[in-house]
């Protein structure tokens, strides 16, 4: 490295359409220039703050912290800090003009000097380029000196080989020399190379909303605002070398990096006399006795030896905090449960965070918390989504006060279709070859390697040789990856000991009540901040809805907790794939496993959450457990010694915790070792690390005597694990779910179901196929009826039985509180017709009400039939004055024909996206019949390898990463659910129509082996229907 | 009785006005036309009907291919709809409108699509089905709009109909006795139309912003010429004079044999003069200077400058001439004002090629036309790039020079071409 120069003003992409690199970027290229420190001033944010610090850290370059702060009058404060309490100012500083603003006008936050003179401490303040103030105005020279003192302010001096710069150079000096203030030099870069100014330029259009024709001047003028050696910078200022001497001065006063961010975790209030160790052990104790009564030897040996961990790495108050959450969720009814590797711990287990004993399921403790990692524990908390998640979120919100806590915030970057509709519209391209470009971006999840973004233009009929197209291609190759604009993590938390703003800066989320920090979480687990998940799961949501319509309806109170084990209607559906809206087992890759597998216990469960994912398949450990689960192949493990550790799952590794223990018992590693293992394999590889590690893992397995082939198997499966595979933990918390989902299914399906449907979009089926599949398994619907519906489908009874009735919640564009102010009116008196209706609840407007008329919900108000409801509804809707409006409503019957069943079938389609009628495949029946269509409920009767033909609504394309290219086709008819797969080749030649036709037949050799059926397409052709299509599920 | 003809091709207004004088173009590829009285020239509906199509043929629509259909009926309406909808011809005799129209489906009615998306929700799917709903009904759902569509749907509507008005065109063809090849006899010709076209624009109160001259010479060609003009004219000889010009300025190839003459009509200028302001050339005149003006460096060197939204240097485009407005006038005085002090750099254009000497990356020496030297002081690079995207796309180094023969030039280096040019002389 050179000391000759530092950069002390660059503008990253996290300036949002301001710059075209990425913080990495920078870094490389300080490292390729040898320039020793860079200071990242982005526009308002320090969001890649970390990112910087990151790579910076790697490289061995000092990552110098700022922003550009926006004033009120339009121009810029280029701040740079010196001091952590000018760091803290900053992020204050920040947060201040951020929340000033509602989400929507975050464009408008800016700083007045009154703001500035409040958090100036331990702050330097530049002048700026074009955008700072002295090109703004000079008089505002003495404010600034007011604000800052004059030692810490510095004129800037920019050179980019433009005129009017160095007009404004001159007069800056002149200023400089007025004041006694130092001169320094910047570049006022905005991209890392010269290359990337195209980019920027690009940037630039979308910013302005304008093309690059259009753009005219506001477009760079050249490509020199790009991070520049020492030696170039010292050309430029051949005629100032002071200016040059100053960076130097200026960057060796910034003693401030991120490594010092003063973050503390808030300590959890203890009762007088008790200290947070004395009352988590407390807490754990009572709780592990509720768990597993007077526990002693084994248990009571892992809850010291975790409880030992937790005081040593001075933890127990991350511990209590997320009990609390846990606590106050239990004490407001709000179903909680906690996923991921907390489950792996018995004190989480005994506070009641997770619910899977993981000493019963001999889990490992190491994969949670180990002594060397160096970083915070992660609980992720499963909340049913919606409301009371919120509850939970606005909890800590107002347990650590809304300058305390925050959402971690998610970055959303340029990928495929963003990049190309972004890129496209800049270089103005038309709106249909923009659409055409768009659908050439990647949104399959398997990538063919023959669609070459060359041979994709080429089908399109787009023109590789137009230098425009060129330009498009690289363009979006360049802005892969860029920060977009930042939105909010899911359910990230991060917490804080006095004021998080001081730590992070804060901005308004787009939800109200909500405030997000400017870092994601990678970058708070970066920093060291604790993150609580809040995770919002649909199934949670419908356990807990389930519970309650149970309470309601059948007086039974069902605890989670404690449900019945090993139930047999349980693993019989199970065992026969029929699993249409359960949690984790659903899809169709779950559906071809489950007869194979088998499950017998819930032990099977885990091992099925487990197997069908993208570590078990690219390893290729799905089909060896398979065969061996089906006796086909002897369970045999990969070294007599990891016996113990792969016993259970026959040898074949399936769980992250494996592959821990495989190394600590085939290389000797430690519990620390083995988890650093995971994270070198794991998605945020590093050759180096990787390469380290494995050395280190091959010499312990030679030095216990593994080598050769075995020692490659070992190494192999580690690798493909620790990137894709699950933690048992992980699989166990889901398994609980996904057979309390199986256990209210086959007890409780009217309740299972109405919360299932009021809790969409979720889960793998869209409505309609949740509604044909309840029906199939003997479940009656009711229609949305005016005088009988709620906002959501609810329960009633007759004849004895539990109905469904569709809620307003199904017809599609129907407003909530319309709803309810029809079911309010209706509760004070039944609705004597549909002028009645209307007149009483004015918030019912024409489409919602023939809405209401088409689909029958109005055929109790005195109307026979749909047609006559529709009919009627139309008078009802002409405005008429009091004076003039009948005193009786008119007689005069309908002369519109009733509607048949299509036409019913159509309509409940169109308007509430499904039917509770007939299935449209059933009016084909006699047509399918003379085709030789094999009904989905016969097709498993025919034996293997028979020729087939099968047809219906299609509910599910899928085409995974790990499939080859296959598509996996689920088809729907009135009998139920049938499969088919699809080379690539055949996929290739009817991508068209595989893609898009609603209703297909496919044709076939039927593959039955070991109870799962599909068949293998030959020929495909849409089904000439002109019914409406299910809503299908693709490509996931 | 009428008649409606219908078809995506040919001049359906000048085949229906050779049997009617009211002829109402219904839509673009639709006319509708009486045909009352033609009973007693021609004879039946059939016949009338006979005489339509020979006439059509006439007019070589049948030679071309052309596909059209013909409805007659009692009604406009009920004509429209079936001539719009039922290939071929179609007479629809009185009282059997609704039969004829029946089976149509609704989508027909030229109405709003919250209607249609009604009468689809009813089942309603053909007039017929319309018209079997009953009025009172429609009328209290729908007011005057459901009455109508039901009695479009009955063929029972009655109206009159909207009577085109053909559209007044400024132009005269005139084919010659014998080619012409002087200008001289040409402009008496022009003149003899210029003075007719221009009279009858006087006398509607019109004036000419725009000549189309459109000359047919005798090796087959065509030679056209388009003028517009800055301030309107509705002087003849004024316009002949323009036209003389121009054609000194860009002559035929060969003899004439055919003129055309096409005026665009506008409202013809009227300016209210200052009382205390000094009086100007008529504007008219503008336009004569200016074609003058044309003759002499080109026709694209003629106009207001504007520069461009660009950062290439010295991007211009030239725009027609157009009097400034008085208010502009004394903002352009008040923009001379305050720029009075700043330098001003005269531009070469093109510039002058040089050859540059450069000594240590700066210029030293600068040879070009008219301009020679020791460079004394250099400021620069100024350096440009811009237009990536396209293929005139640029990237220069300039440099203010003070060179040793007592001038102050720009020059600048084009990076692609790695050529120096001498770009102006500062004052």
């Amino acid at each position: 490295m050179t000391e000759a120069y530092v950069e002390l003003h660059a503008r990253s992409a996290f300036s949002f359409l301001e710059g075209a690199s990425i913080p990495e970027a920078f870094i490389s290229q300080c490292a390729d220039l040898k320039v020793p420190a860079i200071a990242l001033l982005d526009r308002d944010n320090l969001s890649g703050a970390v990112r910087l610090h990151q790579a910076a850290k790697k490289a061995g370059i000092r990552a110098l912290v700022g922003a550009e702060i926006t004033a009120k009058e339009g121009f810029r404060y280029p701040l740079l800090v010196e001091t952590r309490e000018g760091y803290q100012n900053l992020s204050r500083l920040l947060s201040k003009i951020k929340l000033r603003e509602a989400n929507g006008n975050q464009h408008q936050a800016a700083a007045t000097l009154d703001d500035l003179a409040e958090h100036s401490r331990g702050l330097i303040c530049l002048t700026g380029g074009e955008e700072g103030p002295l090109a703004f105005s000079q008089p505002i020279m003495e404010k600034i000196i007011g604000v800052f003192g004059e030692k810490n302010v510095y004129v800037e001096l920019q050179r980019h080989h433009l005129r009017e710069e160095e007009r404004r150079n001159q007069a800056a000096m002149n200023l400089a020399a007025r004041f006694h203030l130092p001169v320094i030099a910047t570049n006022g870069v905005c991209h890392a190379t010269p290359e990337e100014r195209e980019l920027m330029d690009v940037l630039t259009c979308v910013r302005h909303k304008t093309t690059i024709d259009k753009a005219g001047r506001l477009l760079a003028k050249n490509s020199e605002s790009h991070l520049k050696p020492a030696q170039e910078m010292i050309a430029l200022f051949a005629d100032f070398p002071a200016a040059i001497a100053e960076t130097r001065e200026l960057a060796a006063r910034l003693s401030y990096t991120l490594a010092d961010l003063g973050y503390q975790f808030p300590p959890y209030p203890v009762p007088q006399g008790e200290t947070m160790d004395s009352l988590l052990r407390k807490l754990t104790e009572a709780g592990a006795r509720g768990r597993y009564g007077n526990y002693e030897g084994p248990v009571r040996k892992q809850i010291d030896r975790e409880l030992a961990l937790i005081e040593k790495l001075k933890l127990p108050g991350y511990f209590l905090i997320v009990w609390d959450i846990v606590k106050y969720c239990r004490d407001h009814n709000i179903l909680v449960q906690g996923r991921g590797s907390a489950a792996n711990s018995a004190v989480c287990y005994s506070l009641g965070i997770t619910a899977v004993d993981p000493i019963g399921m001999d889990l490992l403790f190491e994969r949670f918390l180990s002594e060397n990692r160096g970083e915070w524990p992660d609980i992720d908390l499963d909340l049913p989504s919606g409301d009371q998640r919120e509850r939970a979120i606005q909890y800590v919100y107002e347990r650590y006060g809304r300058l305390g806590a925050a959402m971690t915030a998610n970055v959303i970057s340029y990928r495929g279709r963003s990049a190309a509709r972004d890129v496209g519209k800049a270089l103005g391209f038309e709106s249909e070859m923009l659409a055409r470009l768009s659908s050439l971006a990647p949104r399959w999840g398997y990538q063919d390697p023959k669609d070459s973004a060359q041979r994709q233009f080429h089908e399109s009929g787009i023109d590789l040789q137009q230098p425009l197209v060129q330009k498009f291609l690289s363009l979006y190759c360049a802005i892969q990856d860029l920060p977009r604009h930042l939105g909010q993590h899911s359910g990230g938390m991060v917490i804080c000991q006095g004021r998080l703003d001081a730590v992070v800066p804060l901005q308004p989320a787009t939800m109200p009540g909500r405030v997000v920090v400017q870092w994601d979480k990678e970058d708070c687990a970066d920093m060291g901040i604790i993150k609580v998940d809040l995770l919002g799961l649909g199934m949670m949501a419908v356990l807990e809805d389930s519970i309650q319509l149970i309470r309601d309806h059948s007086h039974e109170e069902v605890d989670l907790a404690h449900l019945p084990q090993n139930d047999p209607d349980v693993y019989a559906i199970l065992q026969k794939a029929d699993t249409v809206g359960l949690f984790q087992v659903e899809s169709r890759a779950q559906m071809a496993c489950l007869p194979r597998m088998k499950p017998e216990n819930f032990y099977d469960i885990v091992v099925e959450v487990a197997i069908i994912r993208p570590g078990p398949i690219v390893g290729e450990m799905y089909h060896p457990y398979l065969r061996r689960r089906q006796g086909r192949e002897a369970p045999e493990s990969l070294h007599p010694s990891l016996e113990p550790v792969l016993k259970r799952t026959l040898g074949v590794p399936l769980f992250q915790e494996q592959l821990l223990r495989m190394a600590m018992i085939s290389a000797g590693f430690s519990g620390s070792e083995a988890e650093e293992l995971r994270r070198a394999f794991g998605f945020k590889r590093s050759e180096k690390r990787m390469q380290d590690i494995e050395g280190r893992l091959r010499a312990g397995m030679t030095n216990n005597g593994i080598t050769g082939e075995v020692q490659d198997r070992i190494v192999k499966s580690i690798a493909s694990f620790a990137l894709y595979g699950f933690p048992e933990s992980h699989a166990a918390s889901f398994a609980l779910i996904a057979y309390a989902s199986a256990y209210l299914k086959c007890h409780y399906l009217a309740a299972f179901t109405a919360a299932m449907l009021n809790n969409q979009p979720m889960g793998f089926y869209s409505p309609q196929t949740l509604v044909k599949d309840a029906q199939r398994h003997g479940l009656h619907f009711k229609p949305v009826d005016v005088a009988q519906s709620q906002w959501l489908c609810s329960i009633e009874h007759h004849e004895g039985k539990q109905w469904v009735r569709l809620g307003f919640n199904y017809i599609k564009g129907f407003r909530e509180g319309t709803a309810r102010a029809i079911v309010a009116e209706r509760e004070r008196t039944a609705f004597t017709g549909i002028r009645d209706l209307v007149r009483r609840v004015p918030g019912l407007h024409k489409e919602a009400l023939n809405r209401l008329a088409e689909i029958g919900a109005l055929n109790s108000l005195e109307a026979p039939d749909r047609r006559e409801a529709l009919w009627q509804s139309e008078l009802a809707l002409r405005p008429v004055s009091d004076l003039l409006e009948p005193e009786t409503p008119s007689q005069e019957p309908s002369p519109l024909a009733p509607m048949d069943a299509i036409e019913r079938l159509h309509a409940d389609f169109r308007n509430s996206g499904l039917t509770i009628g007939r299935h449209p495949m059933s009016f084909q029946r006699g047509r399918m019949n003379r085709l030789g269509v094999i009904p989905a409920a016969d097709i498993r009767l025919v034996r293997d390898g028979v020729l087939v033909r099968i047809a219906g609504c299609v509910i599910c394309r899928q085409r995974p990463g790990t499939a080859k290219g296959f598509l996996f086709l689920t088809l729907e008819d009135e009998t139920g659910i049938s499969n088919a797969i699809v080379r690539p080749d055949l996929f290739d030649a009817q991508r068209t129509t595989l893609v898009s036709a609603p209703y297909l037949i496919v044709e076939g050799m039927l593959q039955n082996q070991d109870g799962v059926v599909s068949v293998k397409a030959e020929r495909v052709r849409p089904l000439d229907t002109s019914f409406a299509p299910a809503a299908s599920h693709d490509f996931r | 009785m009428f008649a409606c003809i219908h078809s995506n091709h040919g001049d359906l207004f000048a085949l229906a006005s050779s049997f009617s004088p009211s002829v109402e173009r219904t839509s673009p590829g639709t006319v509708v036309f009486s045909i009352a009285g033609l009973g007693r020239l021609i004879g039946t509906p059939h016949q009338i009907a006979a005489e339509i199509g020979r006439c059509g043929a006439s007019l070589g629509m049948q030679a071309r291919g052309i596909q059209a259909n013909l409805a007659m009926a009692n009604n406009p309406d009920t004509a429209v709809l079936i001539a719009t909808n039922k290939p071929g011809v179609t007479i629809v005799p009185p009282g059997k409108e609704a039969d004829f129209l029946g089976h149509l489906p609704i989508e027909v009615l030229n109405t709003s699509p919250q209607l249609l998306e009604t009468f689809e929700r009813w089942g309603i799917r053909t007039l017929a089905a319309l018209a079997e709903l009953p009025e009172i009904g429609l009328a209290e759902r729908f007011g005057e709009a459901g009455v109508y569509l039901r009695r479009l749907a009955l063929g029972r509507t009655q109206r009159a109909l909207h009577i085109a008005t053909p559209e007044i065109k400024f132009e005269k063809r005139v084919e010659l006795d014998h080619p012409l090849e002087l200008l001289e006899p040409l402009l008496f010709v022009l003149s003899s139309i210029l003075n007719e076209l221009l009279s009858a624009m006087r006398r509607l109160s019109l004036a000419a912003n725009r000549i189309h001259l459109g000359l047919e010479l005798e090796n087959k060609s065509r030679h056209e010429r388009i003028l517009e003009f800055a301030a309107p004219i509705q002087d003849a000889s004024m316009l002949l004079k323009i036209l003389h010009l121009d054609l000194e300025a860009h002559p035929a190839a060969a003899a004439i044999t055919a003129v055309k003459i096409e005026l665009n009509p506008v409202a013809p200028q009227s300016v209210q003069h200052g009382l205390f302001l000094p009086s100007q050339p008529e504007p008219q005149k503008l336009q004569l200077v200016l074609t003058r003006i044309a003759g002499l460096v080109g026709e694209h060197n003629v106009g207001s400058p504007a520069p461009l939204d660009t950062h290439r240097p010295d991007a211009f485009v030239m725009l027609p001439f157009r009097p400034p407005a008085p208010a502009a006038t004394l903002a352009t005085a008040e923009i001379r004002r305050r720029t009075s002090l700043q330098i001003a750099l005269r531009m070469f254009r093109p510039a002058l090629q040089a050859n540059v000497r450069v000594k240590q990356e700066r210029p030293a020496e600068v040879a070009a036309t008219g301009v020679r030297g020791t460079v004394l002081t250099a400021s620069g690079p100024w350096r440009t790039a811009g237009e990536w995207w396209t293929e005139t796309r640029w990237m220069r180094d300039a440099w203010d020079i003070d060179l040793s023969d007592g001038g102050v030039y720009r020059i600048y280096l084009q990076l692609d071409l790695r050529r120096w040019f001498v770009e102006g002389v500062y004052d």
